[in-house]
């Protein structure tokens, strides 16, 4: 079910503008008012990040876009959002590898390209 | 003062009227975790919602523990204080009541250097990055709550 929702996106250059703006509003906020965080002790406990996960599988492949263009602290709303785990238990801890196995699940789906 | 300068006393007010230096501009390829062990090309996080690098087992909560975990790996062990030893390098590891939220290296001259999350690099005092302001603004560390040291190769 998750799945559909997510491949209903469809990609990046798909999604709604309304959505898509505030998406960008919310992410701007977030990281402007976590820029002095080390790790993501409130990173992700951010009522921004918070709402951005409550938008659901429409904004999947903004995530994606982002992350391709080196945004960090996605792995987790990725997980959450499409109940998948593409990373290998190898690659796990790898930021790299991670984001690779991340970006190459969107690809495959037409999320992103 | 200049403009980068006001912005950051903006975050951390307790820099102001003390000595410090902004030493870098900002970026988002490495934070403090990273800085102390000696790395400026990849963010250490144990979180695995952050999905960064982390040399050990991701872990639930970035507790002071898991992060001195990490930092063992690069060679740090406990040490009881920051003061200045020859041949030593020392770091001080920051919390407050949510866990682990910073991690500053002492320089051979004994002030202090820290990475600020995805900001720039400074100079500075230790006490001066302590504060507990929850504003959205506030780089929030809370207070230093441990050292660690291992042999001063730099």
């Amino acid at each position: 079910m998750v799945m559909r929702e997510v491949e209903a996106a469809g990609a990046a250059t798909g999604v709604d503008p309304e959505i898509e703006r505030r998406f960008l509003e919310l992410v701007d906020r977030w990281r402007e008012e976590t820029r002095g965080d080390g790790v993501g002790v409130r990173t992700l406990k951010h009522p921004s990040y918070l709402e951005i996960l409550e938008m659901g599988a429409a904004v999947v492949p903004l995530i994606l876009r982002d992350l391709a263009a080196g945004g960090g602290f996605w792995i987790g709303a990725l997980m959450e959002l499409t109940g998948e785990d593409p990373v290998p238990a190898s690659e796990r801890g790898r930021s790299a590898k991670m984001r690779e196995a991340w970006l190459a699940w969107g690809c495959e789906r037409g999320l992103i390209e | 003062m200049d403009g980068a300068a006001a912005e950051l006393e903006s975050h951390l007010p307790g820099l102001a009227g003390t000595r410090y230096a902004i030493t870098s501009d900002p970026s988002e390829l490495y934070n403090c975790i990273a800085w102390v062990a000696g790395e400026s090309h990849r963010w250490w996080s144990p979180l695995a919602e952050d999905g960064e690098y982390w040399p050990l087992e991701y872990q639930p909560e970035a507790t002071i523990g898991v992060v001195q975990s990490g930092l063992a790996t690069a060679g740090f062990e406990r040490c009881p204080d920051g003061a200045l030893a020859a041949g030593v390098e020392k770091i001080a590891l920051f919390a407050d009541e949510r866990g682990f939220t910073h991690v500053a290296l002492q320089l051979p001259n004994g002030r202090w250097t820290s990475k600020l999350g995805s900001d720039c690099d400074i100079e500075h005092e230790l006490e001066a990055l302590e504060g507990f302001d929850d504003s959205p603004d506030a780089y929030r560390y809370g207070q230093v709550v441990a050292f660690m040291s291992r042999a001063r190769t730099r």
